[in-house]
């Protein structure tokens, strides 16, 4: 390991500007998810303020603190992993560094990761710019016991070392001092490391090249341009080559690349190679590790990116994702149904019977259309967030990641690419962010064909609709049929995929990629917590707009009689909805649904899958009384109060069958007026196999377009001809699905 | 083993692999074959698979979950995935 380079040397390099003490600009720069937005929070407080990066989208984020009288202005930079920008993020950030030399630049470095996190402090260290190195999740090392001489780094780099914990405020004033200390002081020399022979001969050969033109030294230190040109930094090269004499320049530049490529590695790696060594020698003089390096993460790795044995871990856990949304979180769903069809409707129609507008259109509007409507949607939302809970679980533990190295191989095997997995895991959630998802996807083929197949992973919202299917026709074995559902979306995901891509868009080239595994590590209930809020949120706020608005446009085409009867009072088969919904019911009885009330759900729920249960709800509702009135039923106190109690109790009982192979208990003794109705009314529409035509159903929900936010979503992303192309590709696959599924059942004699 | 051996392995015309099977195929630690790949990252020889939130989205992951439709999120990506992935540049 070199030491620095001697302030004596004729191509020192350019003094930083001088700092004005009184405002300087303190940069935060540091890789992705090293915590450095943490650290200038606190940093920064409460005076932050936010902005662009002028000509990009990239938010800037600025603040003001001050350290013993003296005012600093702090800059978050995007991530960067080095100084060579790939990306436009990147490009900001390096810019930044480079043309503004800000007077402290604080790099943020994981303490538990030395090796893979010093590149950028040594780079910036070699643009000659001031920093304080700030060793970030320095409990995290210490956990793995390693202990970091902070005296060998500070020396090596000739910077202050802070360790911080920035998530619990640990080491911030420390931080901040030095930070004063640094732009009162001296400047540093720049970092020099030793390239050997071959690479220091062309540093050197450019480095002189650089000091002869005065115009492109006064950019940075000569030596760190020469490096950086020889390393093959487009964009340095890019303004250089625009400077006085640049053109000579570059001649000298290209000239240097090819000799010190003499040896076979080309100059970027080789310099790569040389740095790597440097940091390695400096890691192991100045960390030391008291535990060897663990294997049991190696040998669980193994078994659970295995070919076989981590799919079948994978079908494993997914299993008990929906054991537990489904099964588990019954108690709630069976609680807030009560609330709703009792308390909560009884209160509505009282506080309208106050104002005098009981027993008319306004009743029938709010109880039968709104409560009954969006009602019947809320009462999934522990569904919801059972399976969002178990999501944030696995995603905060590393085990996605795994799950997604195990899918990358049978994607890769039906045409689609690796990285496909990650827009479609989003689409578990919601298809309209896995749309947009697929942009990060690296061609236009790739993006297509994942595009068309995201539709068909079932999303939450048709949770709900499969839970009360299920409830009513497999009571017993409700988790297996939606882990079917599931299964069976993902197979024909895969179908889709595998036709289009070896016919209309047939594979060209394939990129490989290297998915780098997290460490495993207990969930943090603060990131379960967030992760689950916020999806959940999400689907009572569509309740409380989407679904609203449908609810009422659906009661509205309920209450309009067609044919006789009166506004609000008129039979259900004979209202605008009934009739309406008769025209496409044709259509659905060779699948088993023969009844208007199915068609008519599923027409509703081309807007938004979470509005079939609610027609369903306010159909059914209407036909069999969406108010709880049974005589003798508990107090109003008793269905919230207890009753949540009771169902909590149930729930956590329950838990535990989620882990446990074998069909759960949860047979409903006790349907409801609505559960009632509905079979009935797949048993009438499929002249006695109501179990099969349910499945049909499902499987048609499952199938067809997810909601018009999709199909939105697929247009703004590939066009109107592939948005109608999708929405008609669904429709046709869903009614083939179905049929096969009602059909075939019947001949196997089955339902 | 050296930079130029794990970009030659990650080079093989095989496909994609993880940072668990470089490190088995080239018998170093784990911690090992992730601090190379942050390298080859940080020296511009690989790229990052990631994407960045649109303004009015705190975080990608945030856009992801929130899931509020065509025009808030213009890129979105699921982070914890994102950031863990690299592409041959």
């Amino acid at each position: 390991m070199k030491g620095r380079r001697s302030t004596a040397s004729c191509h020192d390099a350019p003094t930083p500007p001088a700092a004005d003490p009184t405002h300087a600009v303190v940069a935060v720069a540091g890789c992705p998810n090293s915590g450095k937005t943490t650290l200038f929070n606190h940093l920064a407080g409460e005076r932050r303020l936010v902005g662009n990066w002028p000509g990009h989208t990239v938010e800037r984020f600025e603040g003001r603190f001050e350290v013993e009288g003296t005012a600093f202005t702090a800059v978050d930079l995007p991530g960067t992993y080095g100084l060579v920008a790939v990306s436009a993020d990147e490009e900001i950030a390096v810019r930044f560094l480079l043309d503004e030399r800000p007077a402290v630049v604080v790099t943020v470095v994981d303490a538990s990761n030395l090796e893979g996190s010093l590149h950028l402090a040594a780079q910036i260290g070699e643009a000659g710019l001031r920093q304080v190195i700030v060793l970030n999740m320095a409990d995290v090392a210490e956990r793995r016991g390693i202990r970091i001489l902070l005296s060998q780094l500070a020396g090596a780099f000739a910077a202050d070392v802070i360790p911080t914990m920035a998530r619990r405020g640990t080491g911030l004033h420390q931080v901040r001092r030095a930070i004063a200390a640094a732009v009162g002081g001296p400047a540093p020399p720049p970092l020099a490391i030793d390239y050997g022979p071959i690479l220091e001969r062309q540093i050197d050969t450019l480095e002189r090249a650089i000091a002869a033109h005065p115009g492109p030294a006064s950019l940075a230190p000569p030596r760190w341009m020469a490096l950086q040109l020889l390393a093959g930094d487009d964009g340095l090269a890019r303004r250089m080559a625009g400077t006085s004499g640049g053109s000579r320049l570059m001649s000298a530049v290209a000239a240097s690349r090819t000799a010190a490529a003499a040896d076979g590695t080309g100059p970027e790696l080789a310099i790569a190679e040389r740095r790597f060594a440097w940091i390695r020698s400096l890691v192991a003089v100045s960390a030391t590790s008291a535990e060897p390096r663990s294997r049991w993460r190696d040998r669980v790795d193994r078994v659970l990116t295995h070919r076989l044995g981590g799919l079948a871990v994978f079908l494993a856990v997914m299993w008990v994702v929906l054991r537990f949304a489904t099964d588990v979180t019954a108690p709630l769903v069976d609680w807030i149904d009560a609330v709703v069809r009792g308390p909560l409707s009884r209160w509505a129609i009282g506080l309208l019977g106050l104002a005098g507008l009981d027993g008319g259109w306004v009743e029938s509007l709010v109880v039968d259309g709104i409560l009954a409507g969006v009602g019947g949607v809320l009462v999934f939302v522990p569904v919801l967030g059972g399976l969002y809970i178990m999501l944030g679980m696995l995603e905060d533990s590393g085990y996605l990641a795994r799950a997604a190295a195990v899918m990358d191989r049978l994607m890769r095997a039906v045409g689609l690419p690796g990285r496909a997995f990650v827009p479609m895991v989003i689409g578990f959630g919601c298809n309209v962010p896995a749309v947009y998802a697929t942009r990060t996807l690296d061609t236009p083929r790739d993006r297509l064909l994942t595009g068309l197949t995201i539709p068909f992973m079932s999303c939450g919202a048709r949770l709900p609709v499969y839970v009360l299917l299920a409830g009513v026709f497999f009571a017993g074995q409700a988790a297996l049929v939606v882990f079917s559902l599931y299964g069976l979306g993902v197979g024909v995901a895969i179908l889709v995929a595998l036709v289009a891509g070896r016919t209309a868009l047939r594979e060209t080239e394939r990129v490989p990629f290297v998915m780098v595994l997290p460490d495993f590590r207990i969930p943090s209930s603060r990131v379960v917590w967030e992760s689950t809020s916020q999806r959940t949120w999400s689907f009572v706020r569509r309740a409380g707009t989407v679904i609203l608005g449908v609810s009422v446009g659906v009661w509205l085409l309920l209450a309009i009689p067609v044919g006789g009867g009166r506004f609000a009072d008129t039979d259900v088969p004979d209202s605008a909805f009934g009739k309406l919904s008769r025209v496409v019911s044709p259509a659905l009885r060779p699948l088993g649904l023969g009844e208007w009330e199915q068609a008519g759900a599923l027409l509703s729920g081309l807007l938004a899958k979470e509005v079939v249960v609610a027609t369903t709800a306010q159909l059914y509702g209407a036909e069999g009384g969406a108010v709880d009135t049974t005589k003798g039923a508990p107090s109003d106190f008793d269905t919230i109060g207890v009753g949540f109690i009771r169902a909590m109790a149930a729930t956590v009982r329950a838990a535990p069958s989620a882990f446990i192979i074998g069909v759960p208990d949860f047979d409903d003794d006790n349907p409801t007026a609505l559960d009632t109705a509905i079979r009935q009314s797949f048993e009438d529409g499929s002249g006695g196999h109501g179990a099969l035509a349910s499945l049909a159903f499902m499987v048609f929900v499952l199938l067809y377009t997810p909601c018009a936010a999709t199909a939105a979503a697929i247009r703004h992303e590939f066009g109107t001809r592939i948005m109608w192309l999708s929405v008609g590709g669904q429709l046709v696959i869903a009614w083939v699905g179905a049929l096969a599924t009602y059909q075939g059942g019947r001949l196997i004699g089955l339902g | 083993m050296t930079l130029t051996d794990l970009l030659a392995e990650i080079r093989r015309p095989d496909g994609s692999t993880t940072s668990a099977d470089l490190a088995s195929r080239l018998g170093v630690p784990h911690e090992d074959v992730v601090a190379m790949l942050a390298t080859l990252r940080a020296a511009g020889m690989i790229g990052a698979a990631r994407s960045r939130p649109a303004s009015g989205c705190p975080s990608t992951t945030s856009c992801s979950m929130r899931c509020p439709g065509p025009e808030r999120c213009p890129l979105v990506a699921d982070t914890r995935l994102e950031r863990l992935e690299f592409r041959r540049g």
